[in-house]
Protein backbone atom coordinates (compact mmCIF):
# COMPACT_ATOMS: atom_id res chain seq x y z
CA UNK A 1 0.00 0.00 0.00
CA UNK A 2 1.11 3.38 -0.97
CA UNK A 3 1.93 6.01 1.82
CA UNK A 4 -0.88 8.28 1.85
CA UNK A 5 0.53 11.20 3.92
CA UNK A 6 -1.88 14.60 4.04
CA UNK A 7 0.61 16.95 5.48
CA UNK A 8 0.00 20.73 5.68
CA UNK A 9 2.11 21.59 3.05
CA UNK A 10 -0.09 19.02 0.66
CA UNK A 11 -3.07 20.49 1.78
CA UNK A 12 -1.70 24.04 1.39
CA UNK A 13 -0.59 23.13 -2.21
CA UNK A 14 -4.24 21.41 -2.95
CA UNK A 15 -6.09 24.60 -2.14
CA UNK A 16 -3.50 27.29 -3.70
CA UNK A 17 -3.89 24.94 -6.96
CA UNK A 18 -7.87 25.78 -6.26
CA UNK A 19 -7.26 29.22 -6.32
CA UNK A 20 -5.29 29.14 -9.27
CA UNK A 21 -7.46 27.24 -11.29
CA UNK A 22 -9.97 29.46 -10.32
CA UNK A 23 -8.52 32.64 -11.42
CA UNK A 24 -7.45 30.92 -14.82
CA UNK A 25 -11.56 30.31 -15.09
CA UNK A 26 -10.90 26.36 -15.48
CA UNK A 27 -14.43 25.98 -14.69
CA UNK A 28 -13.80 22.81 -12.48
CA UNK A 29 -16.68 21.84 -10.64
CA UNK A 30 -16.39 19.19 -7.91
CA UNK A 31 -19.02 16.91 -7.10
CA UNK A 32 -19.78 16.70 -3.18
CA UNK A 33 -22.66 13.85 -2.85
CA UNK A 34 -21.96 13.39 0.46
CA UNK A 35 -23.87 15.02 3.49
CA UNK A 36 -22.50 17.31 6.14
CA UNK A 37 -23.70 14.43 8.90
CA UNK A 38 -21.65 12.18 7.07
CA UNK A 39 -18.59 14.11 6.07
CA UNK A 40 -18.39 15.10 9.70
CA UNK A 41 -18.05 11.13 10.47
CA UNK A 42 -15.55 10.87 7.94
CA UNK A 43 -12.30 10.61 9.69
CA UNK A 44 -9.71 11.40 7.12
CA UNK A 45 -12.31 14.65 5.84
CA UNK A 46 -12.18 15.59 9.44
CA UNK A 47 -8.58 15.58 9.88
CA UNK A 48 -8.36 17.83 6.38
CA UNK A 49 -11.59 20.03 7.87
CA UNK A 50 -8.80 20.20 11.10
CA UNK A 51 -6.15 21.25 8.81
CA UNK A 52 -7.88 24.20 6.90
CA UNK A 53 -7.83 26.23 10.25
CA UNK A 54 -4.00 26.04 10.59
CA UNK A 55 -1.91 28.26 9.15
CA UNK A 56 -0.60 29.63 6.76
CA UNK A 57 -3.70 27.68 4.85
CA UNK A 58 -6.55 29.29 6.99
CA UNK A 59 -6.48 33.07 5.51
CA UNK A 60 -6.33 31.59 2.15
CA UNK A 61 -9.27 29.56 2.49
CA UNK A 62 -10.93 32.29 4.61
CA UNK A 63 -10.36 34.70 1.46
CA UNK A 64 -11.14 33.13 -1.34
CA UNK A 65 -14.30 31.23 0.28
CA UNK A 66 -16.33 32.07 -2.22
CA UNK A 67 -14.40 31.03 -5.31
CA UNK A 68 -13.80 27.85 -3.41
CA UNK A 69 -17.07 27.25 -2.55
CA UNK A 70 -18.08 28.40 -5.76
CA UNK A 71 -16.06 25.15 -7.43
CA UNK A 72 -18.33 23.17 -5.17
CA UNK A 73 -21.26 21.01 -6.24
CA UNK A 74 -23.87 19.80 -3.97
CA UNK A 75 -27.42 19.20 -3.22
CA UNK A 76 -27.13 20.61 -0.11
CA UNK A 77 -27.99 24.55 0.58
CA UNK A 78 -24.81 26.58 0.77
CA UNK A 79 -25.60 30.31 2.68
CA UNK A 80 -28.58 32.64 3.80
CA UNK A 81 -29.51 35.18 2.55
CA UNK A 82 -28.11 38.12 3.25
CA UNK A 83 -30.44 40.48 1.86
CA UNK A 84 -33.57 38.89 3.38
CA UNK A 85 -31.69 38.85 6.86
CA UNK A 86 -31.12 42.65 5.92
CA UNK A 87 -34.44 43.23 5.52
CA UNK A 88 -35.79 41.32 8.36
CA UNK A 89 -34.06 43.28 10.72
CA UNK A 90 -35.19 46.66 9.08
CA UNK A 91 -39.06 45.38 9.62
CA UNK A 92 -39.34 47.37 12.20
CA UNK A 93 -38.64 50.05 11.40
CA UNK A 94 -40.32 50.18 8.07
CA UNK A 95 -43.81 50.08 10.09
CA UNK A 96 -45.42 53.34 8.14
CA UNK A 97 -48.38 53.54 10.92
CA UNK A 98 -45.41 54.62 13.14
CA UNK A 99 -42.87 55.38 10.51
CA UNK A 100 -39.16 57.24 11.82
CA UNK A 101 -37.22 59.96 9.65
CA UNK A 102 -34.99 59.19 6.81
CA UNK A 103 -32.01 58.73 9.31
CA UNK A 104 -33.23 55.90 11.30
CA UNK A 105 -34.67 53.95 7.89
CA UNK A 106 -31.31 54.41 6.70
CA UNK A 107 -29.32 53.87 10.01
CA UNK A 108 -31.62 50.86 10.09
CA UNK A 109 -30.61 49.56 6.62
CA UNK A 110 -27.30 49.86 7.44
CA UNK A 111 -26.60 48.34 11.10
CA UNK A 112 -28.48 45.66 9.26
CA UNK A 113 -26.39 45.25 6.29
CA UNK A 114 -23.27 45.75 8.60
CA UNK A 115 -24.85 43.32 11.18
CA UNK A 116 -25.37 40.49 8.85
CA UNK A 117 -21.80 40.09 7.80
CA UNK A 118 -20.36 41.30 11.20
CA UNK A 119 -22.13 39.84 14.08
CA UNK A 120 -20.52 40.34 18.22
CA UNK A 121 -17.69 37.76 17.39
CA UNK A 122 -16.27 38.87 14.20
CA UNK A 123 -16.80 38.37 11.00
CA UNK A 124 -19.31 35.39 9.80
CA UNK B 1 15.73 41.42 -7.98
CA UNK B 2 19.42 40.72 -7.86
CA UNK B 3 20.62 37.30 -6.92
CA UNK B 4 24.44 36.60 -5.40
CA UNK B 5 25.34 33.25 -4.85
CA UNK B 6 27.76 31.30 -3.20
CA UNK B 7 28.93 34.39 -0.50
CA UNK B 8 30.54 33.62 2.41
CA UNK B 9 29.12 34.73 6.25
CA UNK B 10 32.55 36.41 6.40
CA UNK B 11 31.19 38.12 3.31
CA UNK B 12 28.09 39.58 4.40
CA UNK B 13 29.39 40.40 7.85
CA UNK B 14 31.14 42.86 5.91
CA UNK B 15 28.63 44.68 3.83
CA UNK B 16 27.18 44.86 6.76
CA UNK B 17 29.34 46.83 8.07
CA UNK B 18 29.73 48.79 5.10
CA UNK B 19 26.08 49.43 4.86
CA UNK B 20 26.54 50.89 8.28
CA UNK B 21 29.23 53.08 8.18
CA UNK B 22 27.48 54.87 4.73
CA UNK B 23 24.27 55.07 6.84
CA UNK B 24 26.72 57.41 9.70
CA UNK B 25 27.89 59.17 6.95
CA UNK B 26 24.59 59.89 5.14
CA UNK B 27 21.93 59.49 8.02
CA UNK B 28 19.64 60.04 4.98
CA UNK B 29 20.67 56.91 2.95
CA UNK B 30 18.01 53.80 3.03
CA UNK B 31 18.81 50.59 0.89
CA UNK B 32 15.85 48.52 -0.26
CA UNK B 33 15.54 45.04 0.67
CA UNK B 34 16.25 43.81 -3.28
CA UNK B 35 18.78 41.28 -2.87
CA UNK B 36 18.66 37.79 -2.58
CA UNK B 37 21.36 35.81 -1.39
CA UNK B 38 22.09 32.27 -1.57
CA UNK B 39 23.99 29.14 -0.87
CA UNK B 40 25.82 31.47 2.07
CA UNK B 41 28.37 29.07 3.26
CA UNK B 42 29.07 29.91 7.07
CA UNK B 43 32.67 29.96 7.25
CA UNK B 44 32.07 31.87 10.01
CA UNK B 45 28.56 32.82 12.63
CA UNK B 46 26.43 34.99 10.44
CA UNK B 47 26.60 38.08 13.13
CA UNK B 48 24.45 41.10 10.75
CA UNK B 49 21.96 40.32 7.85
CA UNK B 50 22.87 42.84 4.96
CA UNK B 51 20.55 45.87 5.08
CA UNK B 52 19.48 45.06 1.25
CA UNK B 53 18.99 41.40 1.62
CA UNK B 54 15.19 40.56 0.94
CA UNK B 55 16.19 36.84 1.39
CA UNK B 56 18.92 34.94 2.65
CA UNK B 57 19.70 31.30 1.94
CA UNK B 58 22.52 29.61 3.74
CA UNK B 59 24.18 26.12 2.17
CA UNK B 60 24.55 23.52 5.21
CA UNK B 61 27.73 21.93 6.35
CA UNK B 62 29.23 19.65 8.53
CA UNK B 63 31.54 20.02 11.68
CA UNK B 64 34.63 18.22 12.18
CA UNK B 65 33.42 14.61 13.07
CA UNK B 66 31.56 15.20 9.87
CA UNK B 67 28.63 13.80 11.30
CA UNK B 68 26.55 16.80 12.52
CA UNK B 69 25.63 19.81 11.15
CA UNK B 70 28.62 22.45 11.69
CA UNK B 71 27.68 25.02 14.74
CA UNK B 72 28.15 27.74 12.31
CA UNK B 73 25.67 27.08 9.84
CA UNK B 74 23.35 26.44 12.59
CA UNK B 75 23.64 29.33 14.82
CA UNK B 76 24.01 31.35 11.78
CA UNK B 77 20.36 30.05 10.96
CA UNK B 78 18.87 30.93 14.53
CA UNK B 79 20.52 34.42 13.99
CA UNK B 80 18.61 34.90 10.19
CA UNK B 81 15.07 33.11 11.29
CA UNK B 82 15.12 36.23 13.75
CA UNK B 83 15.46 39.24 11.49
CA UNK B 84 14.40 38.12 7.92
CA UNK B 85 10.89 36.72 6.93
CA UNK B 86 12.39 34.92 4.10
CA UNK B 87 15.05 32.85 4.98
CA UNK B 88 15.87 28.65 4.05
CA UNK B 89 18.76 26.49 3.93
CA UNK B 90 19.89 26.16 0.22
CA UNK B 91 21.45 22.21 -0.78
CA UNK B 92 23.93 23.50 -3.65
CA UNK B 93 23.95 20.27 -6.24
CA UNK B 94 27.10 18.74 -5.32
CA UNK B 95 26.21 18.98 -1.46
CA UNK B 96 27.45 15.87 0.01
CA UNK B 97 25.51 15.69 3.16
CA UNK B 98 23.15 13.44 4.12
CA UNK B 99 19.72 14.35 3.77
CA UNK B 100 18.10 13.25 6.19
CA UNK B 101 20.63 15.69 8.92
CA UNK B 102 19.38 18.80 6.86
CA UNK B 103 15.89 17.98 6.89
CA UNK B 104 15.90 17.18 10.67
CA UNK B 105 17.22 20.57 10.89
CA UNK B 106 14.79 22.41 8.09
CA UNK B 107 11.82 20.95 10.71
CA UNK B 108 13.47 21.68 13.94
CA UNK B 109 13.67 25.29 13.08
CA UNK B 110 10.60 25.12 10.27
CA UNK B 111 12.96 26.08 7.47
CA UNK B 112 12.00 25.73 3.90
CA UNK B 113 14.94 23.64 2.20
CA UNK B 114 15.94 24.48 -1.99
CA UNK B 115 17.83 21.98 -3.92
CA UNK B 116 19.45 24.28 -6.06
CA UNK B 117 20.44 23.50 -9.58
CA UNK B 118 23.64 22.82 -10.74
CA UNK B 119 24.99 25.96 -12.57
CA UNK B 120 25.77 23.96 -15.91
CA UNK B 121 22.14 22.16 -17.04
CA UNK B 122 23.65 21.85 -20.42
CA UNK B 123 25.41 18.67 -19.81
CA UNK B 124 23.20 15.37 -18.82
CA UNK B 125 26.05 14.29 -16.36
CA UNK B 126 25.39 16.98 -13.33
CA UNK B 127 21.38 16.74 -14.36
CA UNK B 128 21.03 13.20 -13.58
CA UNK B 129 23.55 13.82 -10.21
CA UNK B 130 20.97 16.88 -9.60
CA UNK B 131 17.81 14.75 -10.39
CA UNK B 132 19.03 11.76 -7.85
CA UNK B 133 20.18 14.16 -5.01
CA UNK B 134 16.37 15.88 -5.42
CA UNK B 135 14.84 12.42 -5.75
CA UNK B 136 16.17 11.55 -2.25
CA UNK B 137 15.21 14.99 -0.36
CA UNK B 138 12.11 14.23 -2.05
CA UNK B 139 11.13 10.76 -0.70
CA UNK B 140 12.05 11.72 2.42
CA UNK B 141 10.00 14.76 2.38
CA UNK B 142 7.01 12.93 1.28
CA UNK B 143 7.63 10.41 4.28
CA UNK B 144 7.42 12.78 6.64
CA UNK B 145 4.08 13.96 8.47
CA UNK B 146 4.40 16.89 10.06
CA UNK B 147 4.37 19.56 6.89
CA UNK B 148 5.87 22.10 9.37
CA UNK B 149 8.25 23.28 6.29
CA UNK B 150 8.44 22.95 2.20
CA UNK B 151 10.80 21.71 0.29
CA UNK B 152 11.21 23.60 -3.44
CA UNK B 153 11.25 22.52 -6.22
CA UNK B 154 9.27 19.51 -5.14
CA UNK B 155 6.90 22.22 -4.11
CA UNK B 156 6.05 24.02 -7.39
CA UNK B 157 5.87 20.92 -8.66
CA UNK B 158 2.82 19.31 -6.54
CA UNK B 159 1.08 22.30 -6.60
CA UNK B 160 1.13 21.76 -10.29
CA UNK B 161 -0.08 18.52 -10.61
CA UNK B 162 -2.47 19.44 -7.99
CA UNK B 163 -3.87 22.13 -10.83
CA UNK B 164 -4.19 19.76 -13.40
CA UNK B 165 -6.07 17.64 -11.54
CA UNK B 166 -8.07 20.55 -11.20
CA UNK B 167 -8.26 20.52 -15.46
CA UNK B 168 -5.99 23.55 -15.50
CA UNK B 169 -2.63 23.12 -16.87
CA UNK B 170 -0.73 26.32 -15.76
CA UNK B 171 1.68 27.60 -18.41
CA UNK B 172 4.52 28.16 -15.73
CA UNK B 173 5.59 26.16 -12.48
CA UNK B 174 6.12 28.95 -10.66
CA UNK B 175 4.93 32.64 -10.95
CA UNK B 176 7.59 33.52 -7.83
CA UNK B 177 10.43 35.38 -9.67
CA UNK B 178 13.06 34.30 -7.13
CA UNK B 179 11.62 30.50 -8.03
CA UNK B 180 11.91 31.25 -12.10
CA UNK B 181 15.18 32.58 -11.69
CA UNK B 182 16.64 29.66 -9.54
CA UNK B 183 14.56 27.01 -10.84
CA UNK B 184 13.27 27.40 -14.26
CA UNK B 185 14.75 30.44 -16.12
CA UNK B 186 18.38 28.86 -16.84
CA UNK B 187 17.43 25.48 -17.16
CA UNK B 188 16.65 24.10 -21.23
CA UNK B 189 13.90 22.14 -21.58
CA UNK B 190 15.58 18.77 -21.95
CA UNK B 191 16.97 18.82 -18.56
CA UNK B 192 13.41 20.31 -16.99
CA UNK B 193 11.66 17.33 -18.21
CA UNK B 194 14.54 15.01 -17.00
CA UNK B 195 13.72 16.44 -13.41
CA UNK B 196 10.15 16.31 -13.52
CA UNK B 197 10.21 12.42 -15.06
CA UNK B 198 12.04 11.70 -12.28
CA UNK B 199 9.79 13.69 -9.46
CA UNK B 200 7.18 11.58 -11.32
CA UNK B 201 8.45 8.52 -10.57
CA UNK B 202 8.78 9.67 -6.96
CA UNK B 203 5.46 11.63 -6.42
CA UNK B 204 4.38 7.76 -8.05
CA UNK B 205 6.14 5.86 -5.62
CA UNK B 206 5.54 7.92 -2.51
CA UNK B 207 2.18 9.09 -3.13
CA UNK B 208 0.66 7.86 -6.57
CA UNK B 209 -0.51 9.32 -9.40
CA UNK B 210 -2.68 11.21 -11.35
CA UNK B 211 -5.94 9.59 -8.96
CA UNK B 212 -3.72 10.48 -5.83
CA UNK B 213 -4.47 14.26 -6.29
CA UNK B 214 -7.90 14.05 -7.64
CA UNK B 215 -8.77 12.29 -4.73
CA UNK B 216 -7.46 14.79 -2.69
CA UNK B 217 -8.84 17.86 -4.33
CA UNK B 218 -12.33 15.37 -3.74
CA UNK B 219 -11.56 15.36 0.02
CA UNK B 220 -10.33 18.99 0.24
CA UNK B 221 -13.38 19.71 -1.12
CA UNK B 222 -15.30 18.22 1.15
CA UNK B 223 -13.45 19.57 3.68
CA UNK B 224 -14.42 22.90 2.32
CA UNK B 225 -17.69 21.66 2.24
CA UNK B 226 -17.98 20.62 6.02
CA UNK B 227 -16.45 24.30 6.78
CA UNK B 228 -18.88 25.62 4.99
CA UNK B 229 -21.79 24.12 6.50
CA UNK B 230 -20.52 24.41 10.40
CA UNK B 231 -20.56 28.35 9.13
CA UNK B 232 -23.87 28.04 8.05
CA UNK B 233 -25.23 26.39 11.01
CA UNK B 234 -22.87 28.48 13.23
CA UNK B 235 -24.87 32.02 12.04
CA UNK B 236 -28.18 30.44 11.93
CA UNK B 237 -28.09 29.65 15.88
CA UNK B 238 -26.39 32.93 15.62
CA UNK B 239 -29.76 33.99 14.18
CA UNK B 240 -31.92 32.53 16.44
CA UNK B 241 -29.91 33.59 19.41
CA UNK B 242 -30.48 37.39 18.16
CA UNK B 243 -34.00 36.99 16.86
CA UNK B 244 -35.50 38.62 19.88
CA UNK B 245 -33.02 42.00 20.18
CA UNK B 246 -33.04 42.04 15.59
CA UNK B 247 -37.29 41.76 15.57
CA UNK B 248 -40.45 42.91 16.74
CA UNK B 249 -42.52 39.86 16.67
CA UNK B 250 -39.69 36.91 17.31
CA UNK B 251 -42.22 34.39 18.84
CA UNK B 252 -44.22 34.75 15.78
CA UNK B 253 -41.24 34.00 13.54
CA UNK B 254 -40.60 31.21 15.73
CA UNK B 255 -44.44 29.84 15.25
CA UNK B 256 -44.17 30.29 11.05
CA UNK B 257 -40.88 29.01 11.36
CA UNK B 258 -42.87 25.59 12.96
CA UNK B 259 -45.91 25.71 10.97
CA UNK B 260 -43.78 25.60 7.97
CA UNK B 261 -40.83 23.88 8.29
CA UNK B 262 -38.57 27.11 7.23
CA UNK B 263 -35.33 27.78 8.92
CA UNK B 264 -35.67 31.02 11.24
CA UNK B 265 -34.06 33.71 9.23
CA UNK B 266 -36.45 32.29 6.02
CA UNK B 267 -39.44 32.20 8.10
CA UNK B 268 -38.41 35.73 9.30
CA UNK B 269 -38.23 36.84 5.76
CA UNK B 270 -41.59 35.65 5.42
CA UNK B 271 -43.23 37.72 8.14
CA UNK B 272 -41.40 40.73 7.06
CA UNK B 273 -42.09 40.22 3.28
CA UNK B 274 -46.25 39.85 4.34
CA UNK B 275 -45.87 43.09 6.50
CA UNK B 276 -44.14 44.76 4.05
CA UNK B 277 -46.26 43.88 1.21
CA UNK B 278 -49.37 45.07 2.93
CA UNK B 279 -47.17 48.60 3.45
CA UNK B 280 -46.21 48.99 0.11
CA UNK B 281 -50.15 48.37 -1.23
CA UNK B 282 -51.09 51.04 1.34
CA UNK B 283 -48.69 53.61 0.31
CA UNK B 284 -49.57 52.88 -3.42
CA UNK B 285 -52.77 53.60 -2.72
CA UNK B 286 -52.88 55.81 0.11
CA UNK B 287 -49.93 57.78 0.01
CA UNK B 288 -49.05 61.26 1.54
CA UNK B 289 -49.93 64.11 -0.11
CA UNK B 290 -47.64 66.79 -1.43
CA UNK B 291 -46.24 69.20 1.64
CA UNK B 292 -47.10 65.91 4.24
CA UNK B 293 -45.00 65.23 6.34
CA UNK B 294 -42.87 62.67 5.66
CA UNK B 295 -41.62 61.86 9.44
CA UNK B 296 -45.55 61.78 10.03
CA UNK B 297 -47.62 58.41 8.80
CA UNK B 298 -50.01 58.80 5.74
CA UNK B 299 -52.82 61.14 6.86
CA UNK B 300 -54.91 59.42 4.30
CA UNK B 301 -53.89 55.55 5.73
CA UNK B 302 -54.92 57.10 9.33
CA UNK B 303 -58.06 58.01 8.15
CA UNK B 304 -58.16 54.41 7.32
CA UNK B 305 -57.13 53.40 10.69
CA UNK B 306 -59.61 55.64 12.07
CA UNK B 307 -62.67 54.03 9.58
CA UNK B 308 -61.74 50.73 10.40
CA UNK B 309 -61.50 51.68 14.44
CA UNK B 310 -65.26 53.37 14.50
CA UNK B 311 -66.62 50.44 12.74
CA UNK B 312 -65.50 48.12 15.61
CA UNK B 313 -66.86 50.26 18.17
CA UNK B 314 -70.11 50.99 16.35
CA UNK B 315 -70.22 47.49 15.69
CA UNK B 316 -70.00 46.79 19.78
CA UNK B 317 -72.47 49.48 20.87
CA UNK B 318 -70.25 52.22 21.69
CA UNK B 319 -66.99 53.43 23.02
CA UNK B 320 -67.29 51.82 26.85
CA UNK B 321 -68.27 48.38 25.26
CA UNK B 322 -65.48 48.66 22.64
CA UNK B 323 -63.18 49.18 25.56
CA UNK B 324 -64.72 46.32 27.42
CA UNK B 325 -64.59 43.63 24.22
CA UNK B 326 -60.79 45.17 23.64
CA UNK B 327 -59.66 44.85 27.07
CA UNK B 328 -60.95 41.00 27.58
CA UNK B 329 -59.04 40.49 24.54
CA UNK B 330 -56.08 41.67 25.99
CA UNK B 331 -56.62 39.80 28.83
CA UNK B 332 -57.04 36.70 27.00
CA UNK B 333 -54.51 37.17 24.68
CA UNK B 334 -52.05 38.10 27.58
CA UNK B 335 -50.90 40.86 25.52
CA UNK B 336 -50.52 43.05 28.39
CA UNK B 337 -48.47 40.71 30.38
CA UNK B 338 -46.08 39.65 27.51
CA UNK B 339 -43.58 40.64 29.77
CA UNK B 340 -44.49 38.89 32.88
CA UNK B 341 -44.72 35.78 30.15
CA UNK B 342 -41.47 36.25 28.43
CA UNK B 343 -39.72 36.08 31.70
CA UNK B 344 -41.24 32.82 33.30
CA UNK B 345 -43.57 35.33 36.39
CA UNK B 346 -46.76 34.23 34.75
CA UNK B 347 -47.76 31.27 33.23
CA UNK B 348 -48.94 31.01 29.41
CA UNK B 349 -52.61 30.67 29.32
CA UNK B 350 -54.71 27.73 28.56
CA UNK B 351 -55.34 28.63 24.96
CA UNK B 352 -51.75 29.39 24.35
CA UNK B 353 -51.25 25.92 25.82
CA UNK B 354 -53.76 24.11 23.47
CA UNK B 355 -52.34 26.28 20.43
CA UNK B 356 -48.88 24.93 21.33
CA UNK B 357 -49.84 21.52 20.92
CA UNK B 358 -50.70 22.46 17.12
CA UNK B 359 -48.38 24.73 16.65
CA UNK B 360 -45.54 22.37 17.46
CA UNK B 361 -43.62 25.08 19.68
CA UNK B 362 -43.76 25.60 23.76
CA UNK B 363 -46.38 26.97 25.33
CA UNK B 364 -44.57 30.39 25.66
CA UNK B 365 -43.75 31.09 22.55
CA UNK B 366 -47.12 30.09 21.50
CA UNK B 367 -48.48 32.89 24.31
CA UNK B 368 -46.27 35.50 23.38
CA UNK B 369 -46.97 34.73 19.44
CA UNK B 370 -50.81 35.28 20.02
CA UNK B 371 -49.93 38.26 21.66
CA UNK B 372 -47.66 39.67 19.08
CA UNK B 373 -50.06 39.07 16.56
CA UNK B 374 -52.89 40.98 18.87
CA UNK B 375 -50.48 43.91 19.30
CA UNK B 376 -49.95 43.97 15.37
CA UNK B 377 -53.87 44.13 15.37
CA UNK B 378 -54.46 46.31 18.07
CA UNK B 379 -51.29 48.88 16.07
CA UNK B 380 -54.02 49.70 13.80
CA UNK B 381 -56.75 50.09 16.54
CA UNK B 382 -54.39 52.89 18.04
CA UNK B 383 -53.56 54.70 15.02
CA UNK B 384 -57.03 55.00 14.26
CA UNK B 385 -57.78 56.46 17.69
CA UNK B 386 -60.01 53.41 18.95
CA UNK B 387 -57.78 52.76 21.76
CA UNK B 388 -55.68 54.55 23.93
CA UNK B 389 -52.37 52.57 24.01
CA UNK B 390 -51.57 49.00 23.69
CA UNK B 391 -50.10 48.57 27.51
CA UNK B 392 -46.83 47.41 26.21
CA UNK B 393 -45.34 50.80 25.43
CA UNK B 394 -41.60 51.46 26.63
CA UNK B 395 -42.39 53.86 29.71
CA UNK B 396 -41.44 57.14 29.56
CA UNK B 397 -38.63 58.53 29.69
CA UNK B 398 -37.45 58.97 33.59
CA UNK B 399 -36.61 62.72 33.79
CA UNK B 400 -32.66 63.34 35.47
CA UNK B 401 -32.54 66.18 37.66
CA UNK B 402 -29.16 68.25 38.07
CA UNK B 403 -26.72 66.94 40.18
CA UNK B 404 -26.40 69.06 43.57
CA UNK B 405 -22.82 70.19 43.66
CA UNK B 406 -23.61 70.36 47.73
CA UNK B 407 -20.96 67.44 49.15
CA UNK B 408 -23.19 66.08 52.16
CA UNK B 409 -21.09 65.95 55.24
CA UNK B 410 -21.77 63.65 58.28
Amino acid sequence: MKTKNVNRVLVGLAVSAAVLANHANAGTRISVSAKAEELAADEQVKRLRAVLELNPIKPVVDQYHEALVGMIETAEPLAIDNLLVAQTATAKDRDSTDIGDWGLCHTACHGACHGACHGSRGWR
Amino acid sequence: MQFLAGLKASELNQIFEKQANEIKLNQAEKFDRNVAYTQVECDVELMRVPLDAASVGLAPSLDETGEALCENFVFSLLLITGTLNQCTIDVPADCSIDPALVLSEAEQQSLNVRVLMPDDTSCIEPVRAYADLLAKYSTLWLRQGSGTYSLSPLDGYLEYRFARALGHTPDQITRNSEMQALFTDSVSDEAMDYVKSRLDQVIEHELGGDEYFREQVDLIASAIHLKNTELRNARLQMLEQELDSRTPVPNLIRAVASLTGLAIPDAAGMVYEIKHGIHTVLDKYLPRAEGDDIKAPSPKQLDLASGIGSAFVSALGGQAAFNAVWGEIAKVTQLKSSIDVDRGVEPPSEIAVKAADSLGVEPKVAALAIAELTGMFGSILKAGKAIETLGIEKPAEVKTTAQSNIIAVG
